[in-house]
């Protein structure tokens, strides 16, 4: 795979300096981990430090900003960050008052984010966790524990960050996430893989004529693979999924995301929406806001999923809080 | 050979780290089949790292060579495998009083706390096709070495083979665990690839005291 790229042991280094460069002074990154941290931090508040594993950009890197996380610190592509670079984040990131992490549920993430934690507490700042866990393709309902975080990490670090920036205390701040979180679900369908920089194979291999649904971020297998599709007939049986594992009713209010996995084009995502918004009205769920575009990727990956966030006024009040970042801002 | 000095650990250590940057592609393959392909990339990266450590000074203290071996991958790796091989090393090592050289009955203590670090960690049992199906049989080998007064050699040489045969084993498994959690029955007749890991650092260990012993 020909990618723009210079060696491909500095890719996730030379990504976070162009960010870091492009958007001068806002943000600055920490010498020797790969950190990005507001340059202006306000006083009084909770710290919310994201991340994960790099090559899904823009997430996590590029949800930082007002309203958003204070700090991002990602590992190598597709990999957790160490403890120590978590906690530089962390520590960056705290004004005295704590610090949530949000992010992804994946082994890797889990066990660097915890052992990240302990030793954030051994330096005397309190830290809280919600894990993302939106895939609905990744386990079934009675082992949603076990189910990955993908795209519906943007709707939880929108309210994540609406919520610290509120000024609520720690717990609150975690109360709500975790409301966010369990109000949000994601499915997708993949139609060509990506490749990891630096290796020549692709992450999974799928026929041309056949789609994934369900198919992870990585690659991981989804629920089932099946002759290729026109779009309405994919996106019917996304939302049913959706619709199903929430599960929505009629009169319910939701957000919509329909996430591009990386190589999708736009014209694509966009008819993706006008079905995905006709087949909600026709299940009588009324749309409050809807998005589409590159949120959640996969390197050159084809494919979209499509995220729900079920709405009730207080994750609502959240969602409208003025909000900035690179990759996303409320509409003013 | 009844012990290892702290030079040996080095030795030892730096060998394990050169089979595995060189078993970087063998890893992702593994990985590949039933994962996301990149194993080998942090596996190698992390050793890499932990050799350059081990290299750039001299060392007293054989827990000292295991836990900075074990505490550079955790900086550095990142992903689960970061953590989990961090503390295959760093686990049984950090904060034990400075020893010049171990004997079997310390190593194989060593990776009996690695054992139980790691499951507390990651909740897993034999049969969930991670790390501790191969892992397990190790320490029950070493253990078994330890109490019948072995020597270095053989008890390592059983241990590769004892951790080799539970690669072997994982082949047979549905994971619990990681990204090969989702595949179900497909992740059968592969083994996993911590597992893989896992054997080839036995085996590096075992084959070093092999050459110690004839070189």
């Amino acid at each position: 795979m020909k990618k723009l790229i210079n060696d491909p042991r500095n890719v996730v280094r030379q990504t976070f300096e162009g960010f870091v460069a492009m958007h001068k002074g806002l943000f600055r990154l920490l010498d020797e981990v790969n950190v990005v941290v507001k340059s202006r931090l306000d006083p009084g508040k909770v710290g919310l430090v994201i991340g994960g594993g790099s090559g899904h950009e823009p997430m996590f890197l590029e949800f930082i900003g007002e309203g958003f996380a204070d700090a991002v610190c990602q590992g190598n592509i597709f990999a957790a960050p160490p403890p120590d670079v978590i906690l530089a984040a962390t520590k960056a990131a705290d004004r005295g008052h704590g610090v949530l992490y949000v992010y992804g549920n994946y082994a890797g993430d889990n066990l660097n984010f915890d052992m990240a934690a302990e030793m954030a507490e051994m330096d005397g700042i309190r830290t809280a966790t919600v894990r993302v866990m939106d895939d609905v393709a990744s386990a079934p309902p009675e082992r949603a524990t076990d189910r990955r975080g993908i795209a519906g990490d943007f709707y939880v670090i929108k309210i994540a960050g609406a919520a610290c920036d509120a000024g609520l205390d720690l717990d609150e701040v975690r109360r709500i996430t975790e409301k966010a979180g369990n109000n949000t679900r994601t499915m997708g369908v993949a139609l060509s893989p990506g490749t990891i920089p630096g290796i020549s194979k692709p992450t999974f291999e799928l026929p041309d004529d056949e789609i994934e649904i369900g198919m992870g971020l990585h690659g991981e297998p989804g629920v089932r693979r099946g002759p290729m599709e026109p779009a309405d007939a994919l996106v019917d049986n996304l939302i049913e999924l959706i619709a199903a594992d929430l599960p929505l009713k009629s009169g319910d209010e939701v957000c919509v995301l329909v996430n591009g996995f990386g190589s999708t084009t736009r014209m694509e995502l966009l008819i993706c929406m006008r079905r995905a918004l006709e087949r909600l009205d026709q299940l009588g769920i009324k749309v409050y806001d809807a998005q589409a575009g590159d949120y959640a990727t996969c390197q050159e990956m084809a494919g979209a999923s499509i995220s729900l966030l079920r709405l009730d006024s207080e994750l609502r009040r959240y969602y409208d809080h003025p909000a900035w970042s690179p990759a996303f801002s409320t509409r003013r | 050979m009844d012990s290892i000095s702290a030079a040996q650990a080095r030795e030892m250590m730096v060998y394990v780290a050169d089979v595995i940057v060189e078993s970087k592609e063998l890893l992702c393959e593994a990985d590949r089949n039933i994962g996301d392909g990149d194993h080998g990339i942090g596996m190698a990266a992390g050793l890499d790292r932990c050799r350059e450590e081990l290299r750039a000074r001299e060392f007293t203290d054989v827990y000292d060579v295991f836990s900075t071996s074990g505490r550079t991958m955790i900086r550095t790796m990142g992903g689960a495998s970061g953590i989990i091989f961090g503390m295959l090393f760093y686990a049984g090592s950090r904060n034990m009083p400075p020893q010049s050289e171990i004997g079997v009955s310390e190593f194989s203590c060593m990776f009996e706390k690695a054992l139980a670090e790691i499951q507390a960690k990651g909740h897993a049992e034999v049969g969930d096709k991670t790390v501790v199906d191969a892992l397990h049989p190790m320490v029950v080998s070493l253990r078994h070495s330890s109490e019948s007064a072995l020597p270095f050699k053989e008890a390592l040489r059983r241990a590769y083979l004892a951790a080799e045969e539970g690669k072997e084993a994982s082949k047979h498994y549905v994971a619990k665990f990681g990204k090969t959690k989702t595949l179900g029955e497909r992740a059968i007749g592969f083994p996993d690839a911590g597992a893989v890991s896992l054997s080839l650092i036995a085996k590096a260990m075992s084959d070093w005291a092999e050459m110690v012993q004839h070189g």
